[in-house]
């Protein structure tokens, strides 16, 4: 351990690659088996290798830092980039694989930005720019409602320039949990209240008026775009840091208030979100016009069965969407129930190690940070999963390290570089943090 | 850091796991509990993309000749080599108008997407180790089919014959016809013309049984006690009841005559005073017995007779016993006019519990599924659907009927050395011209084939129905009798 201080990580990532690498070489086999095994290869050689460029920088940078972080985004990332790998880019004229340059390319991005992050030496600088976070994500989403390219009926995509898009919503995530962990962890008060007292007083309103008043203005801004997947995201995120600062019951009684009359007035006023409700309380009914997109996913389910079609024999062309917001649904028909619960439990871990370090970090702003991280992970996989398998209304958003989208790639690898920073501070100086994963 | 934020983490990362746990649960149910459920809806577009690298199953008559082939996969590339012969049975495969007959009731089987025999047994289909689907072998016997078809010739009309010993459907015929190879093509042509080509008339058409229904009235008379074969009536022609008068056919006079001989003459004079001495509610009783009035559990979709119109009293639906109870209906009812109308099948299953000793076995069309190696799938065993009347019964009204060949109103259709037993029909109704009945059973000693045949304003049934079933019952023993 002397020699080599993040073996474990180093052995993770092997069984990482061997995981995308095997998963490669089916859909090799069965797609596009003519082509050259080598060049083939490449294509997913390099973003693989820029993980294990990561931990080698780690080794030297940060040898304490969490060891089972980046092998679980490896994973995740080998693993969808070998499903978008497979999916043919000329569908269904032609029969030629994707060429993932676009996606590699935001992988290495993100690699490089989970790195800068991950170096920050005091976790607690960050909080001194919580306004400016705040100020930059109203900011940001206010350009995507008025700039913002429409797609799909919703404006989400800012260009620059002519090559590059972005989605800020993306970004305004770790900017919005930023904000809040560094503006509730000033107000160690609020963190330090019991249970059970149900009058507002004034010093509630001075406390929580503003954040209250920042959370509405960013739902507003997410409802005009009709990004209904972003605004469930940010409510959960909002509503579980609330939470995690201070449980008392009369500041979840509100924030669920405020979310039954968003529901009511989204219901009232967007016919989208009408349409999506009636789609998810009988798809059936609309199989062949709007609820098309939710029962494609669950035939391919029903196909996947318990050990799946094997990879590269399902239909993954059958369900839209099927690169972004439903890659886990068409992943699950080729790898099976046993695939998609694995994938499951690969989530499950990193929530588990991500709360572990909110757990050990050294101060309340940390450990706020690094929870409600993690929270904008277990949201975003519960939201569109639990979607897509009609467990609630669907609603699009897309699954972390899976799907296709190279600022969605950026902001969950630079997410993980955050909590790969507060993990490398932990506050007792122990044995590496290294709970039951793998 | 405070204990009570560490406290709280905690219990965050309680409730994610419970999410994902949930979430799991939502991934086993569709995966595993539902995975055969999903696989099998229509919306389903896997299915016809498995289906262009599956052999479509064959289906075989009884004695395994061919009825619906395919060469390779796809469901565009059926044949039907016997063309329109067996069209309603076998139905149509049509992207655009969906799937009937056989085709469609079987439609999992011959395509390859049967059950699978466990959730935790590997999707044959996905593993690219099934080549082609199940094969379907009918109780359908071409001879007879063929022989039913020619007999009834360009008239429009059913076929229905049957094994009564088990229910095993040998012939299942309805013209006008249509060639399920080209329905796509014929679509607009079939769906507007006026002799309605794709209903199925013997499972679904509903006609006026005429005199051919006497034999369920003398099965009812016979078995409550309210007569006996031998008891002695009058028929000056016609007879008034209230102030109605029924009119023999034609004004025959029959004269004195045994209920046996009425059955044989069809004589409506006598079965008018036997339906009014039945009672409206034991002549339903035996209509429900001989499950003439009830839905049928069959492959394909049949319709129930009605023997009287609906009326809602104190909320329940049910035959209007009200309209029954007055003598002129109960008499038509009784010998097939007023408001009763069954299906060719229906006419066919009141002989069959007949030649059966009284027991109505349970019709059936399809005989086995085999797999592609030669497995059985699936066999049918013969089943008891009823019995409506006792043994001696049956004995007592098939002597009657063996008098319609012997001296009554099917003679001509005696066949030397082989002993028929049958009923005439010719059925009034407000279509025009008399529905052509006859049923009939032979041996009728040890009846085998059971045959009904109705021609739509054909006529008098002995003349153009009664020949269509002797040809029918003669080709459906003569193929039984060859050797071999």
């Amino acid at each position: 351990m002397r020699y080599y201080p993040r073996l474990l990580e180093l052995l993770l990532l092997l069984i990482a690659f061997g995981l995308t690498g095997s998963a490669f070489l089916a859909v090799f086999r069965a797609d596009y088996g003519d082509r050259s095994v080598m060049q083939e290869a490449l294509r997913l050689a390099w973003p693989m290798g820029s993980f294990l460029a990561a931990h080698w920088i780690l080794s030297v940078t940060r040898p304490r830092a969490n060891q089972v972080l980046v092998p679980l985004v490896a994973s995740l990332t080998g693993i969808g980039l070998v499903f978008l790998y497979r999916i043919p880019a000329d569908f269904p004229i032609g029969h030629r694989p994707h060429p993932l340059t676009g996606q590699s390319w935001a992988v290495v991005i993100g690699v490089i930005a989970m790195l800068v992050l991950a170096n920050i030496r005091d976790v607690r600088a960050l909080s001194r720019f919580k306004y400016l976070c705040m100020v930059a994500g109203i900011g940001l989403l206010l350009l995507t409602a008025l700039a913002g390219e429409v797609v799909h009926g919703k404006a989400l995509n800012v260009r620059i320039g002519s090559a590059i898009e972005f989605q800020p919503t993306e970004l305004v995530k770790l900017l919005l949990v930023i904000f809040m962990a560094g503006y509730l962890a000033e107000r160690s008060r609020l963190i330090s209240q019991r249970w059970g007292r149900w009058i507002i007083s004034s010093e509630d309103l001075r406390y929580l008026g503003p954040l209250f008043g920042i959370w509405v203005a960013s739902q507003m801004l997410l409802f005009y775009q009709k990004d209904l997947g972003a605004a469930l995201l940010f409510f959960g995120v909002f509503l579980a840091m609330i939470f995690i600062s201070n449980a008392r019951p009369l500041y979840l009684a509100i924030g669920w208030a405020l979310f039954a009359g968003g529901a009511a007035y989204a219901y009232e006023f967007s016919a989208r979100t009408q349409e999506r409700i009636k789609i998810w309380l009988n798809p059936w009914k609309y199989g062949s016009s709007s609820g098309y997109q939710v029962l494609q996913g669950l035939f391919a389910l029903g196909f996947g069965g318990l050990f799946g079609a094997g990879w590269g024999r399902g239909a993954p062309h059958f369900i839209p969407a099927v690169q972004t917001d439903f890659i886990f649904v068409g992943l699950a028909e080729e790898i099976g129930l046993l695939g998609s619960l694995g994938i499951l439990a690969l989530y499950l871990m990193l929530v588990w190690q991500g709360l572990s370090i909110a757990l050990r970090a050294r101060n309340n702003f940390a450990t706020l940070l690094a929870a409600g991280l993690t929270i904008v992970i277990v949201i975003q996989v519960i939201v569109i999963v639990g979607g897509s398998l009609t467990l609630i209304p669907l609603t699009g958003v897309p699954v972390p390290f899976l799907s296709r989208g190279g600022t969605n790639m950026v902001c969950n690898l630079a997410l993980i570089g955050i909590l790969l920073a507060i993990s490398a501070e932990r506050s007792s100086g122990g044995a590496p943090a290294v709970a039951a994963a793998g | 850091m405070d204990p009570l934020l560490k406290r709280r983490v905690r219990f965050a990362g309680f409730w994610a796991t419970f999410a994902f746990a949930l979430l799991a649960a939502a991934f086993v149910y569709w995966q595993v509990y539902r995975s055969d459920w999903l696989i099998r809806q229509p919306y389903n577009r896997h299915l016809a993309l498995l289906e262009r690298h599956i052999r479509r199953g064959t289906i075989f008559d009884t004695n395994g000749i061919p009825l619906a082939i395919s060469k390779s996969g796809g469901p565009g590339r059926r044949t039907y080599p016997q063309g329109s012969l067996c069209a309603h049975v076998l139905g149509y495969l049509s992207a655009r108008y969906g799937r009937t007959g056989i085709e469609g009731a079987l439609d999992p089987q011959l395509s390859g997407m049967g059950a699978r025999p466990s959730p935790l047994a590997l999707n044959p289909l996905l593993t690219g180790q099934r080549k082609a689907g199940d094969n379907v072998y009918l109780t359908l016997d071409l001879a007879a089919q063929k022989a039913a078809s020619r007999a009834l010739g360009n008239r429009r009309g059913a076929v229905v014959a049957l094994d009564p010993s088990t229910g095993r459907i040998l012939a299942l015929v309805s013209h006008p016809s249509f060639n399920p190879a080209k329905v796509d093509a014929n679509w607009q042509a079939l769906i507007h013309d006026h002799r309605r080509p794709l209903l199925d008339r013997a499972l679904q058409g509903r006609y006026q049984p005429g005199s051919t229904f006497k034999v369920l009235t003398a099965s009812a008379a016979v078995d409550t006690g309210t007569e006996t074969p031998n008891d002695m009536f009058d028929c000056p022609g016609y007879v008034r009841i209230g102030r109605f008068t029924i009119h023999e056919m034609d004004h025959e006079v029959h004269g004195h005559l045994s209920l046996a001989q009425a059955l044989a003459q069809s004589c409506n004079v006598t079965f008018s005073e036997v339906g009014i001495k039945l009672g409206a509610d034991r002549l339903l009783e035996y209509v429900h017995r001989f499950w003439v009035d009830r839905p049928l559990d069959f492959i394909l979709p049949t319709r129930p007779g009605q023997i009287i119109g609906k009326a809602t009293r104190n909320g329940k639906t049910g035959p209007n016993m009200r309209l029954l109870a007055i003598p002129s209906i109960l008499a038509q009812t009784a010998f097939g006019q007023g408001q009763v109308v069954i299906t060719p099948l229906e006419d066919a299953m009141i002989s069959a519990a007949v030649a059966n000793h009284g027991i109505l076995m349970k019709p059936y069309l399809v005989d086995r599924i085999v797999d592609p190696e030669g497995r059985v799938v699936q066999q049918t065993r013969p089943t008891i659907l009823a019995q409506p009347i006792r043994p001696s019964t049956a004995e007592a009204v098939t002597s009657m009927m063996e008098l319609t060949f012997t001296e009554g109103t099917a003679r001509h259709l005696q066949v030397p050395g082989l002993l028929m037993a049958g009923k005439t029909g010719t059925a009034q109704n407000p279509g025009g011209r008399t529905h052509a009945w006859f049923v009939g059973f032979a041996p009728a000693d040890h009846p085998r084939v059971v045959a009904a045949c109705v021609v739509e304003n054909g006529g008098v049934g002995g003349v153009e129905a009664g020949p269509v079933v002797r040809a029918t019952i003669l080709a459906a023993l003569r193929y039984r009798m060859k050797p071999g």
